[in-house]
């Protein structure tokens, strides 16, 4: 969905725009090309035509890389502990992506990407970092999070690091893409954690209490481990989450918490990104999102529909007119003829 | 649609960053994605997250001498690893003669101070249209 005043802009009198050769842009990645790795995230998030027979082509090179979703509120210190960690299983042999998630302007679409600032040490470590704009999606990722983790994963990145934008308690998306979650609590939030208790306390596999030099982190600590003892046993596969005080900004913690992770990979076995039902609901997003963007970029039905508001319309009567009916009979009528059922 | 990726850096040790930030501010409100790489950048850490982050116009803010002797090794660098992204320079220390040297290297575009934020976004989005017209992504 986007939000309000964000327009496709299409055609106008700019040069043409050159079709991307996917051939050479695929043998680039499975070569190990950097800059070819690069511009495909660009075309697959853009939607370029032929990036789905792409990303087809892309799947089949994925399985073996590890995802590690990193999420919590803003201001908790994600992309300092994401850079940390990265750091870490660099020098433990990994080869390391992360993608790095922040908020696009509902307003202009546009968006301030921060993360690299925080992230200062990765460019002697050959560290790959991609900032993403999360382009009107709603879960704490971008629409195209899951194509960017199965390119890095084709380059050949054997851990992927997923930081998602400063999350509440809702945007949880992070739980279908990474195999280990983790969730970053600070001193001071609430007692008892009030800001993580319904969605994200579900979804941590390490609890990680940041800023831990600041007081009031051991309650933190006990207030996770009272709701730990009192509400679900772990998932299948997974063990228990484990909760890890950390202090990012000078490392301590890190390595301990490194080593939660690696238990936690090991547990876990990998493949959450292809889970059934995690596949499922990916495409019916990626069907809902086609249908939505060919309705309202191909019949001129955005046009009709900003002349019926500005005339006063309201809202059911001009639903009706764009899409009478008949019109969506017919379009169904045709799908069911291509496409009959099983 | 997005306007275009730009990166923004502030080189060397150059401490000003209220001319980046006001930057920034200014492009997300015209539709552009900013990766904000901030202070203490080199050439090399910008080739870097150019490369990494696929943008589509690079930006220096300079409010000291830095990019007198930065821009030259930044442009060569660029050339040499076939990034096509166009470089612009923006601050309040430009004088005309610089300004004519940085475009004699390649730099596409020079803002001193007074320059108007809409003639600023305007050369930056053809900038952006362009190169992403050439990489497919327009």
């Amino acid at each position: 969905m986007r939000g309000p005043g964000r327009r496709e802009v299409t055609g106008g009198a700019q040069g043409e725009v050159a079709s991307p050769d996917w051939p050479a842009l695929l043998t680039g990645v499975a070569r190990g090309d950097r800059r070819a790795l690069s511009r495909m995230i660009s075309l697959v998030e853009a939607r370029v035509p032929g990036w789905q027979e792409a990303m087809h082509q892309v799947f089949m090179a994925t399985g073996k890389a590890r995802v590690v979703g990193i999420t919590g509120s803003l201001g908790t210190g994600k992309s300092t502990l994401t850079g940390r960690l990265a750091a870490i299983f660099a020098g433990r042999g990994r080869r390391v992506g992360i993608l790095a998630i922040d908020p696009s302007s509902p307003f202009s679409g546009g968006a301030i990407l921060g993360d690299r600032i925080r992230m200062t040490e990765l460019d002697r470590l050959g560290v790959f970092l991609r900032s993403m704009a999360t382009r009107g999606a709603h879960g704490g990722l971008s629409r195209a999070t899951r194509d960017a983790v199965r390119i890095l994963d084709a380059f050949g990145f054997d851990l992927i690091l997923v930081e998602t934008v400063g999350a509440g308690q809702d945007e949880v998306d992070v739980l279908r893409v990474a195999d280990v979650t983790l969730v970053l609590c600070v001193p001071g939030q609430g007692d008892g954690l009030q800001a993580i208790k319904a969605g994200m306390m579900e979804i941590a596999d390490v609890f990680i209490v940041n800023k831990a030099d600041r007081s009031g982190a051991d309650q933190v600590v006990a207030d996770i481990d009272a709701m730990l003892r009192i509400t679900r046993v772990a998932a299948e596969g997974h063990l228990a989450p484990a909760v890890v005080k950390t202090v990012a900004t000078a490392g301590a913690g890190v390595e301990e918490l490194a080593d939660a992770i690696e238990s936690r990979l090991s547990a876990a076995g990998g493949g959450r990104i292809t889970g059934v039902g995690e596949i499922a609901m990916e495409v019916v997003e990626l069907v809902e999102a086609r249908l939505r963007e060919g309705f309202w970029n191909d019949f001129g039905a955005r046009e009709r529909l900003d002349r019926l508001v500005a005339g006063g319309g309201d809202p059911y009567f001009i639903c009706r007119d764009i899409l009478p009916d008949d019109v969506f009979d017919e379009l169904f009528a045709a799908a069911r003829i291509r496409l009959p059922p099983d | 649609m997005i306007k275009g990726r730009m990166l923004l850096a502030i080189l060397g040790t150059d401490q000003h960053e209220l001319g980046a930030v006001a930057i920034a501010g200014l492009l997300r409100d015209a539709g552009f994605e900013v990766v904000y790489v901030g202070r203490f950048q080199t050439p090399s850490t910008i080739l870097r997250s150019a490369v990494d982050e696929d943008v589509d116009v690079i930006g220096i803010s300079c409010h000291s001498w830095e990019f007198l002797d930065y821009l030259p090794e930044l442009m060569a660098l660029l050339c040499e690893r076939q990034v096509d992204a166009p470089v612009v320079l923006g601050g309040s220390i430009i004088t005309g003669e610089d300004a004519k040297a940085m475009t004699a290297l390649g730099v596409a575009a020079v803002f001193g101070s007074g320059s108007a934020s809409a003639a600023i976004v305007d050369c930056i989005s053809a900038l952006a249209t362009d190169r992403r017209a050439r990489a497919g992504t327009a």
